[in-house]
C-alpha cells in the first residue's frame, strides 16, 4: 500500500504537533519509537458560556511507534509542522552501532543536533516511571488456556525491588532496587535473536509474526523428549510430571534416520518453531527465577521485542515461572513495555519527570492503550501512548491498608454483565452529554467549532466504548471508574473542561440561600437536647444532599421535571431506618470520640452545601477538626477544590459558627488530586497525605455513589470510616438487594 | 551472555595436544565414526587415554596443596611403555577395586550393571586380572589392590548407542552368568527395556534408584580414585591444561553435581544418602545433538563435536562488539562476549539474498550456547545453595576442550573466580558405577 491509499491523518496521529518542544528517538530493529512532549495552553468555560484561555498549561508526553518504511513520512511531518524543534538538540537512544544512517536522516529532516542517550539507563528508568505512575501498568497472564489478564497498579514504594528481564538479541537481567539504583545481575546469550536465528536456519521462516502464528499451531511432541519418553508411564513414581520437558530437540537423534532441516513439511516447521520458543523461554525464566531467589525479589518483569504482548510468549513465560518457583513467582508484563527505553531516555532531561503523570487514554490511537493479539507490525498501525503531567506528586493515601489494592467494587474484566450494563448506560447518555457540552459553550462566537468539537467527543467516546466492548482489557482494568474517567478525559481534550459549570452555579446559589433554614432546623433540634436526633437529622441531610446527582439518570429525571426536586422532598425520599447498610448506631456511639475527620465530598450544590456542611458543622461543634477534600479537576457535577475555596466566604456569611470554624482553621479544605467521579486512593495529592498525617485523622468519611459504592466499598482503612451514599440506579439497587434510594451508611472500624 | 571461545593458536587442537591426550586425527576419526554407524563398537580414544593416565599435576581441592607431579612425564610411561603386564591391561577404561571384604565376592561372581539413558547406554562390569597393572591405573592411590592369590578385581567401563549391541556384548563377556544372577540396572530405560534384557540374557533384573546410583557412583569414584576429578585450564600449555583435584574422603560433602545427559539434572549432595534434585534444564546433550543433527551433516555426537572444533562461531553469533562497536563498559561487558547466540542467522525479513552458514560455525555456536548455559545454570544453583565445588557428570563433556573451556569460563566469569568447574574422568559412568555398587535395588518381576 502506498501512502495515498492509506490516507494517513498525521494531525490525528501526532497530537499537538505545532507545540512539540522536545523529541527523542529510539530506533529499534523493526520500528522507531518517537517520544515527544508539548506544552498545551488550557482554556476554561465561563458562567456566561464562553471559552477563555487560562494562564495555565499542561505538559503532555506522547509516544508513537512507526515502522521504518513510514519513518521518513513522519519525519517530514515533524519537519514541516514543528517550528519549536528547529535548531534544538534532540535525544537519540544508542542501542546499536549501525545507527549512523538514521541519525543523518533525522538531522537533515528536522534541522536539529543529536544527543546520544544511553539505552540501558533509559530502559530501567522508563520501566520504573511507568510502574510508579500508570494505573494497571503491570499485568500477569494466565498460563492455562483461559487467556486471562490480571492487572496490578503499583506505587512508588511497592515497585522496588524488582527484576527486569529484557529479552532482546540476548537476555539481560537487571535488579532494580530503587529510583536510579540498579545493577545488571547477569544475562544469557540465548535470547530473542537466538530464537529468530535458529528458527530461520531450521525452517527458513524469517518473519517473527509468522513464527508466532506457526508456534501456535505447533506441537512439541515431534522434537522434544519428555519425562515420560525416558521413564515411560512410571514417571509419576518420581514426583516428576510425565509431561515435563526433559530435553529440547532430544528426539531428533532417536529416529532411525535423522531428518535434516531442509526436508521439513509445514507442520514440522510449526513444531520446530514451538520447540525452539519453549527452549528459549523456559531457559530465560529459569535464569530469572534463580536470580529472583538469590536477590530476594518478589516481582519479575519480562520485556523486549520477543514478549510484546504475544499471548504464546506470555503464556509460556508464566507457565515456566510458576513451575520453577512452585507458584511463588509470577511473571509480570508491562502494558507499554515497547516505550520503556525511549521514555526513560526522554525523561532524563525532563524537569517534571518526578511529578505524577497520568495516562491520557483519550490521546491514544484507535488501538487504545493496548490491544492484545493484534500484532503491531501489520500495515501502518502505529501505536500511540499519551501522558499528561498532573503537576503535583502523587502517593497512595496514607491511611490505606493495602496500598496496591483495587478500589473498584465491581471488576468489569470478570463481570461481563456489569460491563455490558455500564457501557449501555454510557452509550445512552452520550447524546444528552453532547448536547450539554454544546450548551455549556453556547456563548462562544464560533459555534461551528463548538459543535465540531462536541461531535469529535461523541465520535471518540463511542469508538472507545466499542474498543472496550470488543477487548475488555484494552484499557487495562475496565470498571465504572475508568469508563467515567475516559469520558471526562475526552471532554477535556476536546476543550470542554467543565460542561456542568453553569448548572453547578445555579444549584449553588439556590443551596446557599436554603442553608440558613436547614441549619436553623438543626439548631432547633439541638435545643431540644436530643443529641441522637440531631446526629440522625444531619445524617439524613448528608444522604438527602447526595440524592442531587447529575450523574444519576433517575435523579436527573426528577430534577428536570416541572416541579423540580427540593431539598426538603429529598430528605423525605431518604428511607427510614433501618437502612440497607445501617451503621448509624455504631457511628453514633463513637461520634464524639473523633478528633480529626477527613471528608471526601461528591457533588457540588445541595450535596455539599446542605448535606456535607451541616454534617461537618456538628462534628466541628463537638470539637473535631474537619478537613474537606474535593477533586482537583472537574468531573460531572462534582465539587472541585477551586469551587470549594470560592464558596468559603459565602458559608461564613451564612452562619456565624461556620465563620468561626473557617477563620480558626478548624475547618480546612484540601484537594484530592483526582479528576473523576470516583476515588482511587492509590494516587492522591501529596498535600492530602501531609495534612492527614499532621492532624492525625481518626475518621474518614467517604460520600456518594462514585466514591463510596463504585469504589472503596470494600476498601479497608487504618482508621474508622463512614461510607455514606444513596443508591440511585435500579441496577445497583438490585445487585445490593435494596431498592431505589436505599441508604448505605457503613461505619467501619479501622484495622490498626 | 556467555564467553566466546575465539579460535586462537593456543586453542587445543588435535595436533597441539599432549601426546597421551591426543585426539585421533580428524580423517582417521571420520572413518572410525562411519564404521561405528555400521557395526563397530564405539571407541572413545581421548577419554580412554585420559582415564588411563595418572601423570597430571595434583592440586588438593580442599587445601589447595600442590603435590609434585609424578616425574618422567616426558618419558610417558603409558600403557605401551610398561613392558609385560600392560599388554594384558584392558584397552577400555577401567579402575581397580581395592582389595577388601566388600569387593572380595567379585573374584568369584561377575557383576554387571547398565545405565540406560535417553541417548546412551553405559555399562560397568567386573573382571578378574592376574597380572600387575600399570601404575597410573591406580589413579594415584597407594592402597592394597591385590588379593593374597595375586588376583585383582577390575571394574570396566563401556558405552553403547543401542540395546542390541549391548546385549550382544554382554552375552560375549558375561560368560559365567546363571539364571539366578541379577543384572543391576538404572536410568530411565531400565523400565522400558527390562523385559528384553531379562529375556535375552536369561537373568533377573535388579533396578536401582537413578539418583541414588548417581550419588553412589560419584561418592565411590571420588573417595576411591584420588585422580578422579580434575580442572581444565585453557590458557595453560600442553599437559598443564589439566590438573587433578584430589579431595579427602571426609571433605567431599557437600557439593553440587550437574549431570549432563540428554537433559540436565542438578543435584545438591549433602552425604551419600542425603541429596536432592534442585533443578534441571531441557538444554543438554540432547539439544546440542538434536539441533546439530538438524543443521549440520554430522552423523553422531563426536563428529559434531569435532566439527565444532573447526568452526568459528563469530560468523553466526552476535558479539557485544557487533552491537555496540566495542565493549559495553557501562555494564562491564567485554567486546568478545556473545550477546546473542545464532543472532546473525536471522535476516529480519530484510535482505532477500540467501545467506549460507558453514555447518562448522553452527556446530561451534551450538556447543558454546549449550555449554555456556550449563555453566551459568551450575553457577546459579551453586551460588544459591552456597556450594563451592561443582562436579560435572554425564556423557556430554568427553574432555572436549571447547566444552570444558566454556563451562570453566562461565563458572569462573559468573562467580568471579569463587567457584571452580570440576570434571570427572568417569563422568559418563556415574550412574552405572553406583548401580554396580548398590545392593539394595528392587528385583523386577
Amino acid at each position: 500500500m502506498d501512502t495515498a491509499q492509506r490516507n494517513i491523518d498525521f494531525h490525528r496521529l501526532v497530537r499537538d504537533a505545532p507545540l512539540i518542544n522536545h523529541i527523542c528517538f529510539d530506533a529499534c530493529s523493526k520500528t522507531v519509537k518517537i517520544i515527544y512532549s508539548s506544552t498545551v495552553p488550557l482554556s476554561h468555560t465561563t458562567l456566561d458560556r464562553k471559552r477563555v484561555d487560562t494562564e495555565k498549561s499542561e505538559d503532555r508526553i506522547y509516544c508513537i511507534q512507526v515502522q521504518y518504511p513510514d519513518f521518513p513520512l513522519i519525519l517530514q511531518f515533524f519537519g514541516d509542522t514543528c517550528p519549536l524543534l528547529k535548531g534544538t538538540t534532540v535525544d537519540f537512544v544508542v542501542t546499536a552501532s549501525q545507527n549512523a544512517e538514521i541519525e543523518e536522516v533525522i538531522r537533515k529532516a528536522l534541522d536539529v543536533k543529536l544527543r546520544h542517550v544511553e539505552a540501558f539507563t533509559g530502559l530501567v528508568n522508563g520501566t520504573s516511571f511507568l510502574l510508579r505512575n500508570i494505573e494497571a501498568e503491570s499485568f500477569t497472564y494466565s498460563f492455562d488456556e483461559s487467556q486471562k489478564y490480571e492487572f496490578q497498579t503499583l506505587n512508588t514504594e511497592s515497585i522496588y525491588p524488582y527484576l527486569l528481564i529484557n529479552i532482546r538479541t540476548g537476555v539481560s537481567v537487571v535488579l532494580v532496587d530503587g529510583p536510579n539504583k540498579f545493577q545488571r545481575l547477569g544475562g544469557s546469550s540465548i535470547g530473542g535473536a537466538s530464537f529468530l536465528g535458529l528458527s530461520e536456519l531450521i525452517t527458513g521462516v524469517n518473519d517473527i509474526e509468522e513464527m508466532m502464528d506457526r508456534a501456535l499451531k505447533g506441537s512439541p511432541e515431534e522434537f522434544d523428549i519428555f519425562i515420560r519418553d525416558i521413564y515411560g508411564d512410571r514417571a509419576a513414581n518420581f514426583n516428576m510430571d510425565p509431561h515435563l520437558l526433559a530435553a529440547s530437540f532430544g528426539r531428533v537423534t532417536r529416529a532411525q534416520t535423522i531428518r535434516r532441516a531442509g526436508e521439513f513439511d509445514d507442520q514440522s516447521k510449526n513444531n520446530a518453531i514451538l520447540s525452539l520458543l519453549r527452549m528459549v523461554l523456559y531457559n530465560v525464566s529459569q535464569i530469572a527465577f534463580m536470580l529472583s531467589e538469590m536477590s530476594n525479589v518478589k516481582r519479575v518483569f519480562f520485556n523486549g521485542f520477543l514478549v510484546r504482548n504475544r499471548p504464546i510468549v506470555m503464556k509460556t513465560l508464566s507457565f515456566a515461572c510458576n513451575y520453577w518457583s512452585g507458584g511463588k513467582l509470577k511473571a509480570c508484563f508491562l502494558r507499554h513495555e515497547n516505550y520503556t527505553t525511549g521514555l526513560g531516555a526522554f525523561l532524563e532531561g525532563c524537569p517534571n519527570a518526578d511529578m505524577y503523570w497520568k495516562e491520557y487514554c483519550s490521546g491514544s490511537t484507535a488501538l487504545g492503550r493496548f490491544v492484545p493479539v493484534e500484532p503491531l507490525e501489520t500495515g501502518f498501525k502505529t501505536q500511540t501512548f499519551a501522558l499528561k503531567c498532573a503537576r503535583f506528586k502523587a502517593a497512595p493515601f496514607c491511611l490505606l491498608v493495602d496500598k496496591d489494592g483495587k478500589p473498584d467494587a465491581i471488576d468489569f474484566n470478570t463481570d461481563d454483565e456489569a460491563r455490558d450494563f455500564w457501557i449501555q448506560i454510557l452509550d445512552n447518555t452520550i447524546a444528552q452529554l453532547t448536547e450539554l457540552a454544546i450548551a455549556s459553550q453556547s456563548g462562544c462566537p464560533d459555534q461551528e467549532d463548538v459543535i465540531s468539537r462536541a461531535k469529535d467527543f461523541e465520535h471518540d467516546f463511542v469508538k472507545t466504548m466499542d474498543t472496550i466492548k470488543e477487548h475488555h482489557v484494552a484499557y487495562g482494568n475496565s470498571n465504572a471508574r475508568n469508563l467515567l474517567e475516559v469520558r471526562e478525559q475526552i471532554l477535556q481534550e476536546k476543550g470542554f473542561d467543565d460542561i456542568y459549570v453553569q448548572k453547578k452555579h445555579e444549584e449553588k446559589l439556590s443551596a446557599v440561600s436554603e442553608l440558613p433554614t436547614v441549619l436553623a432546623s438543626i439548631d432547633k433540634l439541638k435545643e431540644a437536647g436530643d443529641e441522637k436526633a440531631v446526629v440522625e437529622y444531619v445524617s439524613r441531610c448528608l444522604l438527602a444532599g447526595n440524592v442531587f446527582d447529575w450523574g444519576a439518570k433517575e435523579v436527573v429525571k426528577l430534577m428536570s421535571s416541572e416541579e423540580g426536586l427540593s431539598f426538603q422532598s429529598a430528605i423525605e425520599r431518604v428511607e427510614n431506618r433501618p437502612w440497607l447498610f445501617d451503621g448509624f448506631d455504631s457511628y453514633y456511639k463513637k461520634h464524639k470520640e473523633y478528633k480529626s475527620v477527613l471528608i471526601f465530598v461528591d457533588n457540588s450544590g445541595y450535596d455539599y452545601i446542605l448535606g456535607v456542611i451541616p454534617f461537618a458543622r456538628e462534628l466541628l461543634r463537638n470539637g473535631a477538626k474537619v478537613i474537606i477534600c474535593a477533586n482537583t479537576l472537574p468531573a460531572l457535577n462534582d465539587l472541585t477544590y477551586r469551587e470549594m475555596i470560592e464558596l468559603a466566604p459565602e458559608l461564613k456569611k451564612a452562619d456565624a459558627d461556620l465563620a468561626k470554624f473557617i477563620d480558626s482553621e478548624q475547618l480546612m479544605f484540601v484537594q484530592s488530586g483526582q479528576e473523576s467521579p470516583c476515588l482511587d486512593a492509590r494516587r492522591v495529592h501529596e498535600d492530602l497525605n501531609t495534612v492527614v498525617q499532621k492532624y492525625e485523622t481518626d475518621l474518614v468519611i467517604i460520600e456518594g455513589m462514585g466514591r463510596a459504592l463504585h469504589t472503596n466499598f470494600n476498601v479497608k482503612f487504618k482508621c474508622d470510616t463512614l461510607k455514606a451514599a444513596v443508591i440511585k440506579t435500579q441496577w445497583l439497587a438490585d445487585r445490593l438487594q435494596g431498592k431505589m434510594f436505599s441508604v448505605v451508611f457503613k461505619h467501619e472500624l479501622g484495622t490498626k | 551472555m556467555g564467553h566466546t571461545s575465539v579460535t586462537s593458536p593456543r586453542r587445543i587442537s588435535p595436533r597441539g595436544s599432549p601426546p597421551h591426550l591426543r585426539r585421533t586425527p580428524p580423517k582417521y576419526r571420520k572413518v572410525l565414526v562411519l564404521k561405528e554407524k555400521r557395526s563397530a563398537e564405539p571407541e572413545d580414544p581421548v577419554m580412554d587415554e585420559l582415564l588411563l593416565s595418572s601423570k597430571l599435576k595434583r592440586v588438593d581441592s580442599a587445601t589447595g596443596c600442590v603435590s609434585p607431579r609424578v616425574p618422567a612425564v616426558d618419558a610417558l610411561p603409558s600403557a605401551v611403555s610398561v613392558p609385560r603386564p600392560a599388554q594384558k591391561a584392558p584397552k577400555t577404561p577401567y579402575v581397580i577395586l581395592p582389595a577388601c571384604d566388600t569387593f572380595e565376592k567379585f573374584r568369584k561372581i561377575s557383576r554387571v550393571s547398565v545405565d540406560i539413558g535417553g541417548t546412551l547406554i553405559k555399562v560397568v562390569y567386573s573382571s578378574v586380572m592376574d597380572d600387575e597393572l600399570p601404575e597410573e591405573s591406580l589413579n594415584g592411590h597407594t592402597r592394597k589392590y591385590a588379593y593374597e592369590d595375586g588376583k585383582r578385581v577390575l571394574v570396566n567401563f563401556k558405552k553403547f548407542t543401542d540395546l542390541d549391541r549391548l546385549i550382544a556384548f554382554l552375552k560375549e563377556v558375561w560368560t559365567d552368568r546363571k539364571s539366578g544372577d541379577v543384572i543391576h540396572c538404572t536410568g530411565g530405560g531400565s523400565y522400558k527395556y527390562s523385559e528384553i534384557i531379562m529375556k535375552e540374557l536369561g537373568v533377573r533384573l535388579q533396578r536401582t534408584d537413578e539418583m541414588r546410583s548417581l550419588i553412589f557412583g560419584v561418592n565411590f569414584l571420588l573417595s576411591t580414585n584420588v585422580d578422579e576429578s580434575f580442572t581444565y585450564h585453557h590458557d595453560a600449555i600442553g599437559i598443564n591444561k589439566f590438573q587433578y583435584r584430589p579431595i579427602a574422603a571426609d571433605l567431599i560433602y557437600p557439593f553440587l553435581l550437574v549431570n549432563i545427559g540428554t537433559g540436565i539434572s542438578i543435584l545438591k549432595v549433602d552425604s551419600p544418602t542425603s541429596y536432592e534434585r534442585v533443578g534441571g534444564s531441557s538444554m543438554g546433550g540432547g539439544t546440542f545433538m538434536g539441533l546439530g543433527s538438524l543443521l549440520t551433516p554430522a552423523q553422531n555426537f563426536d563428529e559434531l563435536l569435532e566439527m565444532a572444533n573447526r568452526g568459528d562461531h563469530r560468523n553466526v553469533d552476535k558479539l557485544v562488539c557487533d552491537i555496540y562497536g566495542g565493549a559495553y563498559d557501562e555494564l562491564g561487558l567485554k567486546a568478545d562476549l556473545i550477546a546473542g547466540s545464532m543472532a546473525k542467522c536471522n535476516r529480519f525479513g530484510e535482505a532477500p539474498m540467501k545467506q549460507t552458514h558453514k555447518p562448522e560455525d553452527i556446530a561451534k555456536s551450538l556447543l558454546l550456547m549449550v555449554s555456556n548455559n550449563i555453566g551459568q545454570m551450575a553457577y546459579l544453583y551453586g551460588t544459591r545453595y552456597n556450594l563451592k565445588r561443582i562436579y560435572f557428570g554425564g556423557y556430554f563433556i568427553r574432555q572436549d576442550p571447547i566444552t570444558m573451556r566454556t563451562l570453566s569460563f562461565a563458572i569462573n566469569y559468573w562467580s568471579k573466580g569463587e567457584i571452580e568447574a570440576l570434571y570427572l574422568k568417569h563422568e559418563g559412568y556415574l550412574g552405572a558405577m553406583g548401580s554396580f555398587l548398590d545392593e539394595d535395588g528392587k528385583l523386577d518381576d
